[in-house]
């Protein structure tokens, strides 16, 4: 993303000093004029950007770097950082092999149990948007509905799903009146693990499929019919032609996917009002977010949220090095 | 299909010679290939619409569940057999028992920490956005990659921190945490609208620049109205973003008479332990939704749209 950001720059500037250059070569005064244009352009660039710099710096920068100084003390997030006790690399140790290793690991792996909607909405996705991409009444109509629920207030869906699938609830009677066992959604590690990724794939499959539409309109329709009058069956087609022309967007969907994967924190939260059973619904943002209260330690929240965000870096570097890959090939 | 049937052809034509009385079938083969699109369109429709039904039924279920009894909740009708309002009485009763003004006092607080930061957000973003498109500076290109970078950092590594700060701010007693930090711009935003500002020719600005306007002027009155609908689309996909946010305001917002729809809505719903307590919550919900439906049924070409935007750009 940042390379291509870089371009488009060069791009404009080339522009910007075609424009400026044509008129600037046959005489000196203009040429004087410009460079006080240019001064003030300086100034009125700076002045327009000012007030995010400020912003970024008090509300990002300040809170990183605390965030980053806050791993080597005992901080209670009350008193000032500087007066806590420092610690060294005591909250490192409680988290690789020590008090709270345990808790901080699981919470990581929950955190990828919870992400397993994302490889479901992407195939899932695939063949909702071949559906929807066809000449047909109605699929307008359909985009919308599945959408729907992806813009929809994660407090208010969150509490319909936790009403729905409370181990008497409604999806309980249903299963219980067709002859099968109940599940305990919300008092089984399974059944947290199920209820979860369901609220998670039925709130984003309809941005996936969206996404996957968009690229469908890419595929080559030349491809695709040399490839129907070769006889090639519609399987065929969707692995050999329209999965590999998707993949740049199968691609983004999975990265950016995975990064807000990583960040969960609300769906689980909410619906089982709190952490669940042994902490199941606890992700590690859970895990940052819970030594906010009463067992107040920022200290050990902020080793734990700087290794995700390790996690996340290496992520984003893997996507960078696919991507400028892909440019080469 | 119909290249199905050319490739066939030479065959059909071999057997046709060796046999015939199946001369007669290609023709068949063509009549029927105009219905093979309306079969799959019919099994596909059906198909979706049974999707479309399972994407549908929670809001159904939840629209149904405010207007039965609590008791009938935890069954598996999905109609009520009492029509009753009770859990809107309900609502009404604890959101007033939970902060001053109720229900509509956090549907004013929503509101209080959604237009306004949309508005100032946009407008700012806009700003930069221009400067980085179109102006030059020093320090420009550095400056826009550290902007990035920015979006990379997890909320997680500095929320705790930002609520400390906050409230050494003295800003966590009332809602201005969740409202003044934005009002300093959204570098995604700054991103989506650079590539608007790009778009405009230079000459555009240039012409209105040699009509004396400044700077200013001209960005507001020239460049600002032809950005105007991403302009929009920011603004729409910020407000649903703001609305619907929970993490911020559970970390930012101390007074509980501050609290927006998504807080008051869970401590209604008290954390689900309370059976009887579930149908208000249902309605603080559906009511919370309602801005969005709307929002969302107005603009939901636009809202689209941007997604489409992404996918291109993507």
């Amino acid at each position: 993303m940042e390379s291509e950001a870089l371009k488009a720059t060069e791009t404009a500037e080339a522009r910007e000093a075609e424009t400026l250059g044509v008129p600037a070569a046959p005489a000196a005064p203009v040429q004087k004029k410009k460079g006080g244009l240019k001064r003030v352009e300086n100034i009125v660039g700076w002045v327009y950007i000012s007030p995010m710099i400020v912003g970024i710096l008090v509300f990002t920068a300040v809170p990183l770097i605390m965030s980053f100084m806050a791993m080597f003390y005992q901080w209670n997030g009350v008193t000032s950082l500087f007066e806590s006790k420092f610690v060294g690399f005591g909250h490192f140790k409680d988290i690789f092999g020590g008090l709270y290793s345990a808790m901080y690991w699981n919470s990581l792996v929950h955190t990828l149990v919870f992400a397993i909607q994302l490889p479901v909405c992407l195939i899932l996705g695939i063949f909702l948007a071949l559906a929807m991409n066809r000449q047909m009444r109605g699929v307008q109509a359909f985009r919308v509905i599945y959408y729907l629920p992806g813009v929809m207030s994660v407090v208010a869906v969150t509490i319909v799903w936790q009403t729905l699938f409370k181990d008497d609830g409604y999806i309980n009677g249903i299963i219980a009146a067709v002859g099968m066992k109940p599940i305990g959604w919300t008092s089984s590690k399974l059944g947290i693990a199920l209820v979860v990724n369901l609220l998670l794939v039925w709130k984003g499959v309809g941005y996936s499929t969206l996404m996957l539409i968009a690229g469908l309109q890419s595929v080559s329709t030349d491809q695709l019919e040399a490839a129907r009058i070769d006889g090639a069956n519609g399987w065929v087609i969707l692995l050999k032609i329209t999965v590999p022309a998707l993949y740049p967007i199968i691609f983004y969907l999975f990265v950016t996917g995975l990064m807000g994967a990583l960040q969960m924190f609300n769906e689980p939260f909410i619906l089982l009002g709190g952490y669940g059973i042994d902490n199941f619904g606890m992700t590690t943002v859970g895990f940052v977010y819970n030594f906010s209260g009463a067992p107040s330690n920022l200290g050990l929240s902020s080793v734990g949220a700087w290794i995700l965000a390790l996690i996340i870096f290496i992520v984003t570097a893997i996507q960078m090095y696919v991507d400028k890959k892909r440019e080469v090939d | 299909m119909s290249e199905e049937i050319k490739t066939n052809a030479p065959v059909e034509a071999a057997e046709a010679a060796a046999v015939p009385a199946e001369m007669q079938v290609p023709p068949a083969k063509e009549k029927r290939a105009i219905p093979t699109k309306l079969i799959w369109d019919i099994v596909i429709t059906v198909l979706l619409a049974l999707g479309a039904v399972i994407m549908l039924f929670p809001f159904l279920w939840m629209v149904l569940a405010t207007m039965k009894p609590w008791t009938e909740l935890y069954t598996d009708s999905l109609f009520p057999h009492k029509w009753v309002l009770t859990s809107y009485a309900d609502m009404w009763k604890g959101c007033n028992q939970m902060m001053k003004g109720g229900i509509i006092r956090g549907f004013f607080n929503s509101l209080l920490t959604t237009v306004p930061v949309v508005l100032v957000q946009i407008v700012v973003s806009a700003f930069a956005a221009y400067a980085f498109a179109k102006l030059e500076f020093k320090g420009k290109n550095v400056i826009f990659l550290l902007f990035l970078a920015t979006m990379m950092i997890p909320f997680s590594v500095i929320m705790l921190p930002q609520a400390w700060l906050y409230g050494q701010m003295k800003l966590t007693q009332g809602p201005l945490a969740i409202i003044i930090p934005k009002f300093f711009g959204s570098v995604g935003t700054v991103f989506f609208l650079r590539q608007f500002f790009y778009s405009i020719p230079d000459s555009i600005s240039e012409a209105a620049r040699l009509d004396g306007a400044s700077y200013t002027k001209t960005f507001l009155s020239v460049l600002l109205p032809l950005v105007m609908p991403a302009l929009a689309t920011q603004g729409i996909l910020s407000f649903i973003g703001n609305w619907n946010d929970f993490l911020g305001p559970l970390l930012f917002v101390r007074s509980r008479d501050w609290y927006t729809l998504p807080l008051l809505i869970n401590r209604l719903n008290n954390n689900g332990g309370s059976y009887e307590q579930v149908p208000r919550a249902l309605a603080a919900s559906l009511i919370s939704l309602v801005p969005i439906i709307v929002v969302f049924a107005v603009f939901q070409k636009k809202i689209i749209g941007s997604i489409v935007f992404s996918a291109v750009k993507g």
